[in-house]
């Protein structure tokens, strides 16, 4: 075969091979004569219309420059959740991958730790059980953990909005695993469910307190306050004593009177839920 | 913006690596254009050919780095190009589509000049693929022509890969049988 | 006149026993106005109370003939606002893109093909359009700054405030930032905080010049040389009786003072010069009415 270097298709062939009205032999020479040639190549390019082509170069440009959507934001978007609710919820995802970590460890550790017998385990729960969400929320807003929190704030889209739905999400993750390594502890079965009131009380208090302090200080605030009582009601009686019916009313006094003060906040601010 | 339009498709495929759009258009503009055209002669429907060549280029951008710098661009681009179309008429079951390359006889107002020229470029490849049976022509055309593997062909043509393997054969040993004895 | 796009009046605001503002008086109006000051001048803080992050302790505030303390009306100020921090930090794994496309969806373009065409045009307004797949992290500290600037662009705000903008930009970038934002001044009111006299000139046609928290001149740039006018002058020596002097590029020293003596050789003013002598006055004589 003679070198294709030297062998140029002529305007001719090339236009009936752009037409589709050239034989297979001139097809084939074109064909495998273009893939190489620069000039023919160009020469082609005058030859075929050019709207069709940039229309699939838009979309191109499109495809590769759009962000992929994790699975996450698309499961959302699947079951109905609007477009920047989906995009607040799972755009948290990253910031709560060690957290969601955390969690499976601890929790994890306390099946590993109940198999084994270990003594401790339902101090551990305990402590660790109604922790999880508020770590979980610390992690998900807040100027100290969110590099575009002002930049947020200043949309249109509400601050509470985003605080609310992320906390919801992060409860959907936690709570049922949370639930269910609770039964297997060995305590009475109320154990498993009753951690929610605490947790509910601290939620309650990070979520609400954040519209004065940072929510990571306040987390650590809880935090520190819960192993503490823990161990104290440990020491000094039994560790369920904080789960004693009088400490739950507490805590769920607590919920009520954040939530109360929080609802106070958002009715003042805008007359409805719903974003357009 | 101050990217020379002389740049090797080497380069851009290099920068398309890299994350510059910029590249993606400039191979883009060039090789878009006969690309289509040869899509289209392997299918005629212009929907198909234009997601073809849509979903062709999203590849290269996302793939770009996999290009082995061996020079022949335009035939590593076609490559994931066929490749598309043939997925894209499976998928959609329509394998029928593909055109398989016809014994089109030339028409007769071919300049002389042009007989001799392809003539030379590709002897009597031409009449001796004409006398080929459309089966095997459509291997040779799948795995000779458009560079796909044989495995890829049986895909396309819905045969078996070892009935590839023996159409090929004896269409190759028809070609050369044929060329030789042209030769002589 | 008409209606100020934005109405300061009395507007105070402290942080832990430091007072940020000290009784903020200024009415801003469509075109780019320049805010001038030093570091701790409480730049950054007026910004914040225009952007609607912070609430003032004392004062009105009126933006867009809206008030920003009550929850519906803010939320609608926010619609029609851009706003660029001083500092701006990147969260990971987005790319330039990527980066503008979240803070349009939450601008509420939701869904709609409108979205990628304001994208693509704020990317292309600061010359990001080629980069736009690239990862921030792979992005120059120039190019992270103009993807702030990118963002703060969107849809076009009728009140667009820049707090530094041109940090990180080379000269080139500087000047297509310039017709940019002109562009933008014809019908947007423009706030851009900067300490740079140079962008003043080039950028603004009025200027607000803050100290210790107060507005100590509020006009025009032209009004601003004003100031300086005749308090200029060169000598070969420093002059004790000058305010401030320096050493000029030719050897020279180039005096500031309330008047300039007689016999001196004076020069034309600038806006850097004006500025500091209004910087060293308190007091009546150092303000000049709008």
């Amino acid at each position: 075969m003679t070198d294709a270097a030297s062998w140029h298709a002529d305007g001719d062939a090339l236009r009936r091979w752009v037409s589709g009205t050239a034989g297979s032999m001139t097809s084939i020479s074109v064909e495998q004569h273009v893939q190489r040639c620069a000039d023919c190549r160009s020469a082609v390019a005058t030859l075929v219309p050019a709207a069709p082509l940039e229309q699939v170069w838009d979309n191109v440009l499109a495809d590769v420059e759009m962000p992929r959507l994790g699975v996450v934001h698309r499961l959302l978007r699947t079951v109905g959740v609007g477009p920047s609710d989906a995009l607040v919820i799972s755009s948290a995802v990253t910031l709560r991958f060690a957290w969601l970590c955390g969690v499976i460890g601890v929790l994890g550790f306390a099946v590993v730790a109940q198999l084994l017998a270990f003594d401790h385990v339902l101090g551990l729960f305990l402590v660790a059980a109604p922790l999880l969400p508020v770590a979980g929320v610390a992690a998900a807003y807040g100027p100290s953990v969110d590099p575009m929190y002002e930049l947020v704030q200043v949309t249109p889209y509400l601050m509470v909005r985003l605080v609310l739905l992320r906390t919801a999400s992060i409860l959907v993750t936690s709570a049922p695993l949370t639930v269910a390594v609770g039964l297997l502890m060995p305590a009475p079965t109320a154990v498993a469910i009753i951690w929610l009131l605490p947790a509910a009380g601290f939620l309650a208090i990070v979520l609400t307190g954040s519209i004065w302090y940072d929510p990571l200080y306040l987390a650590g605030v809880v935090i520190v306050g819960w192993i503490t009582a823990v161990i104290v009601a440990a020491r000094f009686g039994h560790q369920l004593a904080v789960l004693a019916p009088g400490a739950l009313a507490g805590y769920a006094g607590i919920a009520i009177v954040a939530v109360a003060v929080l609802l106070s906040r958002v009715i003042g601010s805008t007359p409805s839920w719903r974003l357009r | 913006m101050g990217h020379p339009v002389d740049r090797s498709d080497d380069d851009l495929l290099r920068a398309v690596a890299g994350g510059d759009t910029a590249a993606l258009r400039v191979l883009y503009e060039r090789h878009a254009p006969w690309m289509s055209v040869r899509l289209m002669r392997r299918c005629n429907d212009q929907g198909v050919i234009a997601e073809v060549l849509q979903d062709t280029f999203v590849a290269v951008w996302r793939g770009a780095s996999g290009f082995r710098g061996d020079g022949d661009v335009g035939g590593w681009l076609w490559g994931v190009a066929i490749r598309r179309l043939v997925s894209r008429l499976r998928s959609a079951g329509r394998t029928t589509q593909f055109v398989p390359l016809e014994a089109v006889p030339e028409r007769a107002e071919i300049s002389v000049e042009e007989r001799v020229l392809t003539g030379v470029e590709y002897g009597d490849l031409g009449s001796a693929m004409g006398r080929l049976s459309p089966e095997m022509r459509a291997v040779v055309q799948a795995c000779v022509l458009d560079g796909l593997t044989e495995r890829e062909a049986a895909q396309l043509l819905g045969v078996q890969r070892g009935t590839v393997k023996s159409r090929l054969h004896r269409a190759k040993a028809q070609l050369r049988r044929d060329l030789v004895e042209g030769l002589t | 006149m008409n209606t100020p796009s934005v109405e300061l009046r009395g507007v105070r605001k402290s942080f832990r026993g430091t007072t940020a503002l000290a009784g903020v008086d200024l009415d801003l109006y469509p075109g780019v106005v320049a805010l001038l000051g030093p570091n701790g001048a409480g730049k950054t803080t007026l910004l914040r109370v225009l952007a609607t992050v912070l609430g003032p302790d004392a004062g009105a505030v009126r933006i867009l003939g809206r008030d920003p303390q009550d929850g519906t009306q803010r939320t609608e100020i926010r619609r029609h606002l851009g706003y660029l921090p001083q500092e701006l930090t990147y969260p990971r794994g987005f790319s330039a893109y990527g980066f503008v496309d979240y803070i349009a969806v939450l601008k509420e373009w939701g869904d709609s093909a409108g979205r990628r065409e304001q994208v693509r045009r704020a990317l292309e307004q600061v010359g990001l359009g080629d980069v736009a797949a690239k990862r921030i992290r792979a992005l120059s500290g120039g190019q992270r700054r103009r993807l702030g600037l990118a963002q703060a662009l969107l849809g076009s705000p009728e009140l667009l405030i820049l707090d530094e903008p041109t940090t990180g930009l080379d000269p080139e970038q500087r000047v297509s930032l310039r017709h940019v934002l002109a562009e933008l001044g014809r019908t947007a009111t423009v706030v851009v905080a900067t300490h740079q006299t140079e962008d003043v000139a080039a950028l603004c046609e009025r200027v607000a010049i803050l100290d210790e928290g107060a507005v100590c001149f509020d006009g025009t740039v032209r009004d601003l040389v004003t100031v300086a006018e005749n308090r200029v002058w060169i000598a070969d020596e420093p002059d004790p009786r000058a305010r401030t002097s320096w050493r000029t590029a030719e050897g020279r020293y180039r005096n500031l003072g309330d008047a300039a003596p007689a016999g001196a050789q004076i020069v034309p003013a600038s806006i850097e010069d004006a500025y500091l002598l209004l910087r060293r006055t308190s007091g009546s004589d150092a303000e000049v009415a709008a």
